[in-house]
């Protein structure tokens, strides 16, 4: 794989490349280019998920026209495809390096996100990143309000869901909105902190899971999102990352194809 | 102390070009339906951004109804096909967190009087039924909902409300 870059750094027919370089024993951002081949040596390229579409989007956005190939995988062809959708990269700039691809005997060998068995404490305090949209359907209303209630009410309000997601690029954000969410003081206003953020992701979340991992709250974000992924796949038919339109909820459409739900 | 019966605080969202008519109709007609709705008039259902019904629950509405012009007598063309859209997605979302059933929408016209008492009298009569938002319910504990108080395990409920 390396080889590979290596010679389309060297032909032109990639400006660039978005890796990650271990700098005091952490992979960082990186980026490797012609003018400093040498450095593809230090490669990594088992490094955990970082939302690596961000600064390719920042790139474009400086240099449009610039060719540039980044390490990732499925979650991030998913992503930059929702970002093109939404005119933040062009596509046909950016190619998506998946070492899989390269090394299938060595799939698996990346780190991936895997949701760690809870701990005791965690366990008896009833926090649990394994639950699945299931789980939450069992409880009858009142439960499952009270179930996030208990889940939201530990946010402290850091936004890192919000600044760690691929699809997230508004320079000005509804969680930050005065008038809509109270900002400033913990306690968070709940729910409607968590409910705007999931409305915001209809249509948009690839469900790479660095939400929840970022969150210092353990608050299963990555559930909430599957649920609307999923509502939006039932109501519109509509894969996010997958679909080449525009989202359900940014278009008017050309026909109703909803029926009103009856009171009863 | 007798408890006071349940008087539910409902939002509405009502079209100018619809369902406010539909509103003043009831109104000179002298038509009876109950006092809980809180209409504000927008000048089409399609104003109504997801935002401002999940502000409405955060502030305390037990429901919230939203009134728009019949399926292509929209009076910006489209406007509606978002209407149905955004609240058809909400009512799912709200409904996962538990709070389904709270939010209404209803193509009401301006010659729909009858209609309106209707829908209005029977929404108010369901949202009697769930009672209180929980979220108010919940509310006033808030700060006590600490992580000291975990939920059991075994049913995944908050030790809240
Ligand atoms: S899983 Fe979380 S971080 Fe990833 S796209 Fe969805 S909302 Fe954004
Ligand atoms: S990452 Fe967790 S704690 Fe931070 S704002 Fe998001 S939900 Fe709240
Ligand atoms: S004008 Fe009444 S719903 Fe658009």
């Amino acid at each position: 794989m390396r080889e590979q870059i290596r010679s389309w750094l060297e032909s032109g027919e990639m400006d660039a490349f978005l890796g990650f370089k271990e700098v005091e024993g952490h992979p960082i951002p990186h980026l490797f280019s012609k003018a400093n081949l040498a450095e593809l040596e230090g490669l990594i390229v088992n490094a955990p998920r970082y939302p690596l579409e961000t600064l390719v989007a920042e790139m474009l956005q400086s240099q449009p026209g610039m060719k540039l190939g980044v390490l990732g995988d499925e979650t991030t062809r998913r992503a930059l495809n929702v970002l093109s959708i939404w005119n933040q990269v062009s596509p046909e700039s950016v190619r998506v390096i998946d070492p899989d691809q390269f090394a299938p005997e060595e799939k698996g060998a990346r780190k991936v996100f895997r949701v760690s068995e809870p701990g005791p404490v965690k366990l008896e305090r009833g926090i649990d990143n394994r639950l699945g949209v299931d789980a939450i359907q069992a409880l009858d209303g009142d439960d499952r309000v009270r179930r996030w209630m208990y889940e939201f009410q530990k946010c402290i309000k850091c936004y890192g869901c919000r600044n760690i997601c691929p699809v997230c690029f508004c320079k000005e954000c509804s969680l930050e909105h005065q008038d809509l969410i109270s900002t400033g003081t913990v306690l968070t206003e709940v729910p409607i902190f968590h409910l705007v953020r999931a409305v915001h992701m209809a249509g948009r979340c690839i469900d790479c899971g660095m939400c929840e991992q970022a969150c210092p709250a353990d608050i299963p974000l990555r559930l909430l999102y599957r649920k609307v992924n999923s509502i939006v796949m039932e109501l519109f038919d509509y894969e996010n990352g997958l679909s080449s339109d525009q989202p359900p909820l940014s278009v008017l459409g050309e026909k109703v194809v909803l029926e009103l739900k009856p009171i009863h | 102390m007798k408890a006071e019966p349940f008087e539910p605080k409902i939002l509405a969202f009502f079209c100018n070009w619809c369902t406010y008519g539909a509103a003043d109709l009831a109104g000179v007609s002298r038509l009876q339906y109950p006092p809980n709705v809180r209409p504000i008039r927008v000048m089409c259902s399609a104003t109504v951004s997801p935002h401002h019904v999940l502000r409405a629950f955060q502030s305390g509405a037990d429901g919230v109804l939203v009134g728009g012009c019949h399926v292509g007598d929209c009076h910006y063309i489209y406007g509606n096909y978002m209407t149905i859209k955004r609240i058809r997605f909400l009512q799912e979302l709200l409904e996962f967190v538990g709070l389904g059933e709270r939010l209404h929408l209803e193509w009401i016209s301006s010659a729909e009087a009858q209609k309106f008492v209707q829908v209005v009298t029977e929404f108010t009569l369901k949202i009697k039924e769930l009672g209180p938002s929980p979220l108010t319910v919940l509310s006033k504990g808030l700060p006590a909902m600490a992580l000291s108080s975990p939920p059991p395990r075994e049913n995944a409920r908050a030790a809240v409300g």
